[in-house]
């Protein structure tokens, strides 16, 4: 009796009886013959993409009114969001991390544009044995609020508690850092309109009609899922944007994110719900008081700390510890 | 000369070398697979144009297309398949078990549980960054969101998570050179 082949033996003959019969065949076509017949199917394939994306547009009616109603004007976007994260846990919802309410965050925004500015406002997130803490560059535990502010590559964030004001200069205009750190990407930088625009105007939104969401009249835009690989992981991720029916503001955002990591055992999947529920958006008139908005004002004395960009990333090789 | 190459005897001698190269590189054993079948298509496909007269030239002459397959799936993020198009190659299929035997034969347990336990070293609210950033692969700003914390802490924790991994994990089971 003969035991069975280990299935990556059988798999590695497999393969080389495969390659032995591939180089037994003919060599394949030069390349550049090879190039333009994959050219020419590329181009048949994105014709017939666009024939079969341009019926699929959704009601015209919905996008041309979503887009007069949403289109960008020049104040000052203000809104306030809270975010709820929460992760797929044996068939129900629960919070992130298990046990600990933190994916529960309020951030208000004042921004502008032409130049980019922005002031924000978060609440610190909770604390505790099962939450772990957050601290600030100087080994303070944040709690209560902080704010950060963004004009023309200077950072700014200001710790009302522990007193901390502290400046970094020198971003490149092109850093993460220039856009207010609020979770979705495709919400352009802070501003969830924008993304709606642009996903409007590329036909990504289906409607899905309207109804009545705690007495207010809402309409639903469904967004086609997005794919995508980093490394070996695989993401799906579906954007579903309630707006009101009338403005086209957004009331909520929610983003399911099915992640497949690959150091995971075994390849499960991890599924991520956020909900961003708007309690304010608006767009204030740009003058002296509401320009006002976008600057950090500390209260009191404060412990004032200025540093280039270099500076910052050296003290981050040797980052502080929890002192308190 | 060229035209000698013998696939068959290449193919025998270096299949488990190349594909425990892929696995410790990647951490994927379906990725490695994908990359290994790559690259000996792309073997058969070039092996008009191998001038190795030695055993030892033609390894470095495979090697040489291991790692650029290696680098293309790095920037990429998935493994290419256009060889294997090109040659006609029909591969065996590819199941549970036999995933779970590359990750027997090449060691990637021994690599996960290396990098579990030095996991296990960091606090929990760098750990939990670094599991956030490299392994479940999230953007910053993500990661920033989930944490409650700026983007820039974010950042500050991921770094200083791998900083401290980089002295914990054993380079030898990270960057295994390849048999011969």
């Amino acid at each position: 009796m003969t035991a069975d082949p280990d299935p990556l033996d059988a798999h590695l003959d497999a393969l080389g009886r495969a390659l032995h019969d591939a180089s037994r065949r003919p060599r394949p076509a030069p390349r550049c013959a090879l190039r333009l017949a994959t050219a020419g199917a590329a181009a048949l394939a994105l014709a017939g993409g666009l024939l079969v994306a341009l019926p699929g547009g959704g009601d015209v009616d919905v996008v041309q009114r979503a887009a007069a109603a949403l289109a960008p004007d020049h104040g000052i976007l203000h809104y306030r969001v809270q975010t709820t994260i929460q992760q797929r846990l044996d068939g129900r919802w629960a919070s992130v991390p298990p046990g600990c309410d933190r994916g529960r965050q309020v951030t208000e925004v004042w921004q502008a544009t032409s130049p980019a500015r922005w002031r924000m406002r978060s609440t610190a997130p909770p604390s505790g044995p099962r939450c772990g803490a957050s601290i600030d560059r100087h080994g303070h535990r944040t709690r209560t609020w902080t704010e950060t502010a963004w004009d023309a590559g200077t950072s700014t964030t200001y710790d009302p508690r522990n007193r901390t004001f502290d400046v970094v200069r020198g971003y490149p205009a092109t850093s993460s850092q220039r856009r207010p750190t609020i979770l979705e990407h495709d919400l352009e930088g802070g501003d969830p309109v924008a993304g709606i625009r642009r996903l409007l105007a590329e036909g990504r939104l289906r409607d899905d009609g309207e109804r009545d969401e705690s007495g207010r009249r809402v309409r639903v835009l469904v967004a086609a899922p997005r794919r995508a690989v980093f490394g070996a992981t695989r993401r799906v991720v579906a954007m579903t944007y309630v707006v009101d029916a009338a403005s086209f503001v957004p009331v909520r955002v929610e983003r399911l994110d099915t992640v497949t990591p690959r150091l995971r055992v075994p390849r499960e999947h991890v599924t991520v719900r956020s909900i961003m529920s708007f309690e304010r958006y608006e767009r204030l008139p740009r003058d002296a008081a509401t320009e006002r908005l976008l600057t950090i004002r500390p209260r009191g004395r404060v412990i004032r700390t200025d540093m280039t960009l270099d500076e910052f990333r050296r003290e981050l090789r040797d980052p502080p510890r929890l002192r308190d | 000369m060229g035209r000698d190459l013998d696939i068959d005897a290449l193919y025998a001698q270096h299949r488990e070398g190349v594909l425990r190269f892929f696995a410790r590189r990647t951490a994927d054993p379906e990725v490695a697979l994908d990359l290994l079948a790559e690259t000996f298509a792309q073997a058969v496909a070039s092996r008009g144009r191998c001038r190795a007269r030695t055993d030892d030239e033609r390894a470095a002459w495979l090697y040489a297309i291991v790692r650029r397959q290696l680098a293309r799936y790095r920037r990429r993020g998935s493994a290419e398949q256009r060889a294997i198009h090109r040659v006609g190659l029909e591969r065996p299929p590819v199941d549970a078990p036999l995933l779970d035997a590359v990750v027997r034969r090449t060691g990637l347990e021994a690599l996960r549980t290396e990098l579990s336990a030095a996991l296990g070293t960091l606090g929990a609210d760098t750990r939990r960054a670094v599991e956030l950033r490299i392994v479940d692969e999230l953007p910053y700003p993500e990661i920033a969101a989930r944490l409650a914390i700026t983007e820039t802490a974010a950042r500050a924790r991921v770094s200083r998570g791998l900083q401290a991994l980089g002295r914990t994990l054993d380079p030898r089971l990270v960057q295994e050179l390849p048999a011969r």
